[in-house]
Order: structure tokens, then sequence, then C-alpha cells
């Protein structure tokens, strides 16, 4: 189906369609793309499945590293998304209060 | 917002993540999205991340004269577009000076991604990521130069004003 949708797509100029591969394993999300299949999918390592994502140095580095090695292994270019319209929102999953978002605060620096 | 803007891959923002937005409570009677409305308490839906855009200290922070599918955020007074335009330390204006930044060096486009560490410096900062480099093929001798200055000065060359 998505050799289909790919060539669909194809006659039109200009055209890129990412997955939005919530549900899926990493593994999973990058065998929905390629050269006839989608152009991207959303790596979501940084809004897992099981809503865990705590403010902490050594579980992001995890996530980049397992998204990472997916991604290169598979030879797909990855897709960051932070926040989107299903899931709560990036600056409320790790501020603690309003003032986080103001300079010098975790939050703005990374 | 530098994690996003910095990580090897195409970033996606959301509108509103670069001025911070934070998501609406609703209270269950307010609640719009059917599976909030259906297995509230347990799940409250996704109307928390899909309220209107803040523009500005207006009403209905400048997202419409009418009134909106779901409410604005309380905070719009202080958090909004206009405000953080004129301020110059502000979310808006970092994620800007990012963007400037992931233009000018190819390398934090399409570069590979190194982690120079692997054990935190900070606690509550991935300091691995903030000394993270990328550079890849032709590009890499080209950035040298910039990848040095930022291996000295551990990412403080870009952003002196921030504690990094």
């Amino acid at each position: 189906m998505l050799n289909e949708l790919r060539a669909l797509l194809d006659s039109y100029p200009e055209r890129y369609a990412i997955g939005e591969t919530y549900l899926a394993a990493p593994q999973k999300t990058v065998s929905y793309c390629g050269p006839d299949k989608l152009h991207a999918a959303f790596s979501f390592d940084f809004i897992p499945v099981n809503w865990s994502f705590p403010w902490n140095p050594g579980w992001i580095m995890g996530q980049i590293a397992r998204r990472e090695q997916t991604f290169h292994l598979a030879g797909v270019w990855p897709a960051t998304v932070m926040s989107n319209h299903d899931l709560p929102r990036a600056a409320s999953r790790y501020a603690k209060g309003e003032e986080d978002a103001r300079p010098g605060s975790p939050w703005r620096c990374c | 917002m530098a994690l996003l803007l910095s990580l090897r891959g195409t970033p996606f923002m959301y509108y509103g993540e670069e001025i911070g937005m934070r998501d609406i409570h609703l209270r269950r009677g307010e609640i719009l999205d059917p599976p909030g409305q259906k297995y509230w308490p347990f799940y409250k839906g996704r109307d928390g991340c899909r309220s209107p855009m803040q523009w500005d200290a207006g009403a209905q922070a400048g997202f419409s004269t009418a009134r909106p599918w779901l409410p604005v955020h309380p905070d719009y007074l202080q958090r909004n577009v206009a405000a953080q335009q004129a301020d110059p330390g502000s979310l808006f204006h970092f994620t800007k000076k990012l963007l400037a930044l992931r233009k000018a060096y190819p390398a934090l486009r399409r570069g590979d991604y190194v982690p120079l560490e692997t054990r935190p410096r900070f606690p509550g900062l991935p300091a691995q990521h903030a000394r993270a480099i990328r550079a890849g093929g032709d590009q890499f001798q080209k950035q040298l130069g910039p990848i040095r200055a930022l291996r000295r000065a551990n990412g403080k060359c870009f952003f002196p004003a921030s504690p990094i």
C-alpha cells in the first residue's frame, strides 16, 4: 500500500510524506521509510508511548542513542518531534512552573 | 528546543513551542475531545495541547475575534508572541538564534551525530548533548574550526548568555 501511495505522490511535484507512526516500535517506524515508501516517519523517542519523559540526562542520552542506532542502521533520515496535536506539550512535560521558560532555566537551555 | 534543533534529523516544531506554550487545563464539562469525554478522569483527551496560538495580550490572545473552539491559556497576557519579540532574552529569540545557527552550519543540518561524553557533568542537564557535535563527509574539514571552538567552549561560544 505504501508503494502505491508513494507512486501516486511521485506524480506530483515537491511532495513529502511523513508517517505519524506513534504506536510503532522504532524498528517498525523506519520500515515505513524508503525511496518507494514514505519519505520520513517521526521518531517519537522523546514522547514515548508509556508517557514517561523524565528530565534526566541519562534517559535523554539513552533515547538519542536508541534513535541514532535504529535510524542509522536502517539508513533512514530521522524526523524529530517534541510536541504534537495528540500529546502534552514539551513545555508542560518538562517545565515545573511558569518561570521555567524564562532565560537561564534548564528548559530554555535544552 | 535546543535538542529539537540540534539532533541529527529534520525538526518539526509544533505551534506555540517557540514561545513555550503550556497545555490548558479544562474542567470535565469543558472537554471537547471525544476520547477525553468518554474516559475522563483516566484520560482527559487531547484538548490540552490544542488551545489557540497566543499572539498578543489582546482579546482571545489575538487568535480570533470570534469565540475559539477551545479557550485561550490564561497565561496569554504574559506568554505571547508580541511580548517575547520585545524581550531579547525570550524563548522566541533563543529559537530564532538556534535556527540561524542551523542555517549557518551545514553540519548541524546534514552532519553525523558523535557524542563526545558519556557521563553527565551537571544534574538535570544533558551535558553530553551540549557537547555533542556532528560532522559529516565533505563538511567535516570545513566545520572543523567551529567544532574545535565548540569543544573548547563547551557550547558557550554560540550562546554566551546561556548557562550551559
